[in-house]
């Protein structure tokens, strides 16, 4: 679509097609007027007949004439009829006056008349036929015959058939044009519309397979939607965790979005899941159609793809990691009990053999030898436990958080209770590592954090998921200066999204910390 | 005495600690409860010296197996775990005692002794670690709730919110919090730890869950 098409039609614009037939004579209004003026010179006054009274009555009509055309800003319907009418009486006055069969006077009454079939108005045309008519029979009327002979009076008539015709046909051309502009202006809208629609959607497609920042993709696409909808604002919201929504993207004006009507919400849809929404604000006083709907869906269903695409990236890049992670964990630990553990129980082995033999003196110095090596087997058991307990693998979950809970207030002095209802079969060995490297870190926390004295550790099935418990009745933490996505939060909660489970934590100053994690059970 | 061991130097340690002492001997040794099975059937060992963590099978998954190919043994486990899991899996699957490997040198000779003698025997740490795990699973007690509030006692341990109570045992939120309310009048406690370790204390947590909306029989 070229721009001088495009400029062409918004010329054509049904909004000014509406506003006729009254428009033009802001411009033409002193048309006729003129050309009284050039009959006055050319062909009247060089005249020998002149009839003084016609040349006033024609001087009235005329003068009414403008006056009519110099209204036309304030009584523009009055004057789109008003006008001609004075026109054709003051050509008639004329005629008179002149007292012949000057053709001129043909081409006088023709003016007006092709200027209101211009208009395109059907009344305007008709009034200013009927003023014609009436003109010529205006001598009849008042003096029973015109002044004229009868072959020039013939002619008036035929002149008014012509003009009718004349009239009529350029009436129908015009508003056939008019129409032709309209209908044109109406398919090109429907195009450009359209048009505009496929850039955005190509856009946001190729987006889709090129952009790796999910921020940026979904900037995009409410962008586009918004431009496309003419919304005041459009946002996409994405769960947050703990029920709520964050805004991931938004476009628009944010402000006073309490007082604004309510918006048109799309949800995003993937696999029959609903993983966020897309919410479009109108503006005042304004809606949406069907069709902006269909589009709003279309554009969450690719904003949907995009999300998911990106979560589903992430947990594999996640897996990936805490696999390759407990992989290389189990390996050390697998290593330091075989190598370094055996070598260790062989040497305290030994040493028992060195004691048996060694005199008095070097027996003090085996000792310390004996205590030494113990020591270190110590340390590499607690490491090995540390790094992958086999507990973990060989006994399940319970028995491996009996352990870490038991050797954690060992070392620390934490009281921790570790309560567990029998849980039956085995979980997936996913959730187990999951939830023993939660509470491995969370105890962690609390040592560090919390200046707690106690903490509790419930494991327990309920409904269809089961929930872990960690409390503490430390120093707590202020929602504000909330430790957000620190002291291991954020790694805690990928790895319980990994298992399809969600995790929350609740604390207050002084009131402790407790840390939930539901995992659903298949 | 047969020697189960996947590691050669501690095998030969062992060895030379056990013949050491007058009254005992190794009679044979393997690096695996499959070669003890097959390399070692000829020998009648008194006491089986075993350890958990080999490849291929682990120790504890072999008792029985070993049992069965040496009756008149007693097995010892020898091991560098101390998760009370495995103190606890390795008496049930039969074995008469469990001993630390950081304890190799002071308390083997005196376990193989113990079980040769037909008794048992714990490393005492370990046995006072599977107390205290025992001791965690005390049974639940009658206290002064009623059934519904020990329920909703045990839900608010388990971190569940009112509204989510309510749905749980279909009564409304309201009834939630009076239970909640009434459950903290009655046990003088102020914060949700407390709750949490009353629940604990009392086992609650233990009982499996009841069918919603149907108080137990006494």
């Amino acid at each position: 679509m070229n721009s001088r098409l495009a400029g062409r039609l918004r010329r054509a614009s049904p909004a000014r097609a509406r506003r006729e037939p009254v428009a033009p004579f802001e411009g033409f209004a002193l048309v006729p007027s003129v050309a009284v003026a050039v009959a006055f010179g050319l062909v009247l006054l060089p005249s020998q007949r002149n009839d003084p009274l016609f040349l006033a009555l024609a001087a009235v009509a005329g003068a009414a004439t403008v006056a009519a055309a110099l209204g036309a800003r304030r009584f523009p319907r009055a004057t789109a009829y008003g006008m001609p009418l004075a026109y054709m009486l003051m050509v008639a006055f004329l005629r008179e006056a002149e007292g012949g069969a000057s053709s001129g006077f043909a081409g006088l009454f023709l003016v007006p008349l092709i200027w209101l079939a211009l208009l395109g108005s059907r009344a305007a045309l008709a009034t200013g036929l009927a003023a014609l008519a009436a003109a010529q029979l205006v001598p009849f009327l008042v003096w029973g015959a015109p002044a004229y002979p009868p072959s020039s009076w013939r002619g008036g008539v035929v002149l008014t058939a012509v003009a009718a015709i004349a009239g009529v046909t350029i009436l129908g051309l015009h508003s056939a044009t008019r129409r032709r502009a309209v209908e044109n202006e109406r398919l090109y809208a429907a195009a450009s519309r359209w048009s505009r629609r496929l850039e955005s959607l190509n856009e946001v497609g190729n987006a889709l397979v090129t952009e790796t920042d999910l921020e940026r993709l979904l900037e995009l696409i409410v962008d586009r939607l918004r431009a496309l909808l003419d919304a005041r604002l459009v946002r996409l919201l994405l769960p947050a965790g703990g029920g709520e929504l964050r805004c991931a993207a938004s476009s628009g004006e944010e402000a006073d979005a309490a007082g604004a009507p309510r918006p048109l919400r799309v949800p995003l849809v993937v696999h029959d899941r609903r993983i966020g929404v897309l919410d479009a604000y109108p503006r005042d006083g304004g809606g949406f159609s069907a069709d902006d709907v269909r589009l709003a869906e279309t554009f969450a269903a690719r904003a949907a793809v995009a999300v998911d695409l990106s979560e589903r990236v992430e947990r594999d890049v996640v897996r990936r990691v805490v696999d390759a992670q407990e992989r290389e964990r189990r390996r050390i630990a697998r290593e330091l009990h075989d190598e370094t553990g055996q070598t260790l129980t062989s040497i305290l082995i030994g040493l028992k053999g060195l004691e048996d033999a060694a005199g008095a003196e070097s027996l003090r110095a085996v000792a310390a030898l004996r205590s030494a090596v113990v020591a270190a087997l110590r340390g590499v058991r607690r490491i090995v436990v540390e790094l992958r307990p086999k507990a973990l693998d060989d006994l399940g979950l319970v028995p491996a958080l009996e352990r870490l809970a038991e050797s954690v207030s060992e070392q620390t002095g934490l009281a921790v209770e570790f309560i567990a209802e029998p849980l039956g079969d085995r979980l997936p060995s996913e959730v187990e590592s999951a939830l023993y490297r939660i509470v491995q870190e969370g105890l962690t926390n609390v040592v560090k954090h919390a200046a707690a004295s106690r903490a509790s550790v419930v494991l327990a099935r309920s409904g269809g998921a089961l929930r872990l418990v960690l409390e503490d009745d430390g120093r707590g933490f202020d929602a504000e200066r909330r430790p957000a996505e620190g002291f291991g939060l954020q790694g805690m909660r990928e790895r319980v999204q990994l298992v399809g489970g969600r995790l929350a934590i609740a604390s207050g100053a002084g009131a402790g910390t407790s840390l939930l994690v539901e995992v659903p059970l298949r | 005495m047969l020697i189960v061991d996947d590691h050669a130097v501690v095998r030969t340690g062992l060895r030379l600690l056990i013949d050491a002492e007058a009254d005992l001997e190794t009679v044979g040794e393997a690096g695996s409860v499959e070669a003890a099975l097959t390399s070692a059937a000829g020998c009648r060992p008194d006491v089986v010296l075993l350890d958990v963590v080999m490849p291929e099978r682990s120790g504890i998954d072999g008792i029985p197996a070993l049992r069965q190919a040496f009756p008149a043994a007693r097995i010892l486990v020898l091991s560098m775990e101390d998760n009370p899991g495995y103190v606890r899996k390795a008496l049930a699957a039969g074995a008469s005692g469990y001993v630390l490997k950081e304890a190799v040198d002071t308390e083997v000779v005196r376990a193989i002794r113990e079980v040769a003698a037909g008794g048992r025997y714990l490393q005492p740490e370990l046995g006072a670690r599977l107390v205290a795990a025992e001791a965690a699973r005390r049974p639940a007690k009658e206290g002064p709730l009623s059934p519904r509030e020990r329920e909703v006692l045990r839900l608010i341990a388990l971190g569940h919110t009112n509204p989510e109570i309510a749905a749980k045992l279909h009564i409304s939120v309201r009834t939630a919090e009076t239970h909640r309310a009434s459950i903290m009048q009655k046990l003088a406690l102020q914060t949700r730890a407390e709750i949490v370790h009353f629940a604990i204390a009392e086992g609650l947590l233990e009982a499996p869950e009841r069918e919603h909306g149907r108080p137990p029989t006494p």
